[in-house]
C-alpha cells in the first residue's frame, strides 16, 4: 500500500503525464497527419440573408459538436427564436482538427461509452470528458500551441458558417459565444477568424475561463458575462498572470483600457448547474429567471452589436 | 536476473532522490544502465521539444527517426559534458578519476531528465522544465562531490565551470558535429527545417497552408 505521498507524486505524474498528451492532436492536424482539411460540404442554406452569423461554442462537459445539454439546446432554441435575423450554428470547441471525441476516431468507443455513462448519471465518467476538454482549454490558452490549436478553430468555424450559407468575402457579422471553457476557444479563435473573413467579429463569454489573449485586440468587442456566484469564471484570472492588473501591457490590460472589454454583471449567478447561468427555475430579484436573464443579455448584446455594425459600415 | 533488475531500478530510485550511497555504488556497477539513462532522457527531451518537429510539418514516419536522431545528438552532447567536467576536476582539485567513472555518474544525473516530455504539458510546461534542469544541475552537485570527495561548492563550481567548456568545446571543436548534425537533422527530416523561434513565429502567423 503506498503512503500518501508515494500516492499524490503518482497521481501528480499521471495528471501531467495526460496533459503532456493534450497538444498532440493540434499538432498533428498542424502537420497535416490526419490528411488534407476537409472542405465545406455543399450550403444547406445557399441563399442565406441573415444579418449576422452566432456561433455556439459549448462548455467542457461536450464530447460532440451537437450538445446534449437540455440547458443549453433551449437556450439555442430560444436565441434562434429571438433572433430572427440571425443564422445560429454550434461548433464542437475541443478538437482542432474538428473531429468529434464520438466520431472518427480510434478511441471513439471509449467516449461513446464516457458519455453514456455520463448520462445515465455515473459522475466519474463526465469528470474524464471534462478533464480531457479541459486540457484542450490549457492547448488553447498556452502561448506554445495556442496559435495552433487558435488557427485550427477558427477553420473549423469557418467551414461551418460556409455550411451555414455564410457567403466567401460577404463580411457579414460573426458573433461567437462560448460557455465556460468554450469561452477561451472562442477568444482564440475569433482573431484568426477575422483574418480569414475580414467580418466584424464580436464575443460572449457566458462565465468563459479566459486567458490573456493577443486576438482580444482584433476583436471589436468582447463581452464579458459574468455571475458574482461563479467561481469557476474566476479560474481564469487565478491561472493567467496576463489577466492580472500589474501586467499593465498585457492583451487583456490593453484591450480592457480600449473598451474592448466589456463586463456584464449578471448578479447572483452559478456557473452552472442550480442557480447556474441557464437555470430557468431560480429567480432574480427583477422577476426573471437567470435563464431568462442570460436569454435577454445576449440577444440585447447581439441586437447591439448590429445595430452599431450597420451604422459603421 | 529479475532481482538484479529491481536492484537496479531501486538504485535509479534513490539516485533520482539524491541518495549519496546509491551514486557511489552506481558508479563502479552501472556504466551500461547510466549510457542507456543518458539515451532515454535523449528520447525523452526531443519528445517535449518535438512542437517543432511538428511546426516544420515533419511526417509521422520522419518524425520518430527525428526523434531517435536526436537523442543520439543529444548522447553525443552528454559525452563533451562528461569530459568537460574530468578535465575541470583534475586541473583545479587535482583528482584523477576513469573517465568512465566520471561519465557514469554524470550520465545518473540525467535521470530528472526522463521526465522532460512532460515539458509538453500545456500552462505547466515551462515549469517542469525550469525544474527538471535544477533537479539535474543537483544530481550533477551530489554525485561529482560523492565521486571526487568534495565539498558542495567545490562540487558546484566544478559542475558550472564543467558546462561553460561543454559550451566553448560545442562552439569551437564540436562546430564540425554539429553542422553534420543539422545535415542529418535535415535529410532525416525530409526538409530543411527552422528552429529559431522568430522563424518558427513566422511559419505559425502565415497559417497551416
Amino acid at each position: 500500500m503506498p503512503d500518501f505521498a508515494s500516492l499524490l507524486l503518482i497521481l501528480s505524474l499521471a495528471f501531467l503525464f495526460l496533459a503532456s498528451l493534450a497538444p498532440f492532436e493540434a499538432l498533428g492536424w498542424w502537420a497535416g497527419w490526419y490528411g488534407d482539411d476537409e472542405e465545406a460540404d455543399s450550403p444547406v442554406n445557399i441563399n442565406s440573408n441573415k444579418d449576422n452569423f452566432v456561433v455556439f461554442l459549448t462548455g467542457i462537459h461536450s464530447v460532440s459538436e451537437e450538445t446534449y445539454a437540455r440547458r443549453e439546446i433551449r437556450l439555442l432554441d430560444n436565441l434562434k427564436e429571438r433572433l430572427e435575423h440571425s443564422e445560429i450554428i454550434e461548433v464542437f470547441p475541443y478538437s482542432a482538427s474538428n473531429r468529434d471525441l464520438t466520431g472518427e476516431r480510434f478511441f471513439s468507443w471509449f467516449w461513446k461509452t464516457a458519455l453514456k455513462l455520463k448520462m445515465n448519471r455515473l459522475s466519474l465518467a463526465g469528470l474524464v470528458i471534462n478533464i480531457r476538454n479541459i486540457f484542450q482549454v490549457t492547448v488553447s490558452a498556452d502561448s506554445r500551441y495556442g496559435p495552433i490549436y487558435n488557427q485550427g478553430m477558427a477553420h473549423s468555424i469557418y467551414q461551418a458558417l460556409l455550411e451555414a450559407g455564410y457567403k466567401k468575402s460577404s463580411k457579414t457579422p460573426i458573433t461567437i459565444i462560448g460557455y465556460s471553457g468554450g469561452g477561451q476557444i472562442a477568444v482564440g479563435a475569433a482573431g484568426y477568424l477575422k483574418k480569414i473573413t475580414k467580418s466584424d467579429i464580436s464575443v460572449i463569454s457566458l462565465g468563459g475561463i479566459l486567458a490573456s489573449e493577443a486576438s482580444l485586440l482584433r476583436l471589436e468587442h468582447m463581452h464579458h458575462l459574468i455571475g458574482n456566484k461563479d467561481r469557476v469564471q474566476r479560474l481564469g484570472y487565478i491561472f493567467f498572470p496576463g489577466r492580472w492588473p500589474i501586467i499593465k501591457f498585457s492583451a487583456w490590460n490593453q484591450a480592457k483600457n480600449k473598451g474592448i472589454i466589456n463586463f456584464v454583471d449578471m448578479g447572483p449567478v452559478d456557473h452552472t448547474g442550480k442557480n447556474g447561468y441557464l437555470d430557468g427555475k431560480a429567480i432574480l430579484a427583477d422577476g426573471r429567471s437567470n435563464f431568462e436573464q442570460t436569454v435577454d443579455v445576449i440577444v440585447e448584446i447581439i441586437k447591439s452589436d448590429m445595430k452599431t455594425e450597420q451604422k459603421n459600415r | 536476473m529479475l532481482a538484479d533488475i529491481a536492484h537496479y531500478l531501486q538504485l535509479l530510485k534513490q539516485t533520482l532522490f539524491l541518495n549519496r550511497a546509491a551514486f557511489l555504488e552506481l558508479s563502479k556497477t552501472g556504466f551500461n544502465i547510466a549510457i542507456l539513462v543518458v539515451f532515454l532522457a535523449g528520447l525523452s527531451q526531443a519528445l517535449g521539444q518535438s512542437i517543432v518537429l511538428f511546426i516544420n510539418k515533419v511526417s509521422k514516419r520522419r518524425f520518430f527517426f527525428s526523434l531517435v536522431l536526436n537523442a543520439i545528438i543529444f548522447t553525443v552532447g552528454f559525452f563533451f559534458l562528461a569530459i568537460s567536467i574530468s578535465f575541470i576536476v583534475s586541473f583545479a582539485y587535482h583528482q584523477e578519476k576513469a573517465l568512465k567513472t566520471v561519465i557514469t555518474i554524470t550520465a545518473l544525473a540525467y535521470l530528472p531528465y526522463l521526465f522532460s516530455f512532460l515539458t509538453l504539458a500545456p500552462y505547466f510546461g515551462s515549469f517542469i522544465s525550469l525544474m527538471l534542469s535544477l533537479w539535474n544541475l543537483a544530481a550533477l552537485i551530489t554525485a561529482v562531490s560523492v565521486v571526487f570527495s568534495l565539498n558542495i561548492y567545490q562540487a558546484l563550481a566544478a559542475s558550472i565551470l564543467g558546462w561553460l567548456l561543454k559550451q566553448i568545446l560545442r562552439a569551437t571543436i564540436g562546430r564540425p558535429i554539429q553542422d553534420l548534425s543539422k545535415l542529418i537533422k535535415k535529410s532525416i527530416a525530409g526538409k530543411p527545417l527552422e528552429f529559431s523561434k522568430q522563424k518558427l513565429r513566422e511559419i505559425i502567423s502565415k497559417g497551416k497552408k
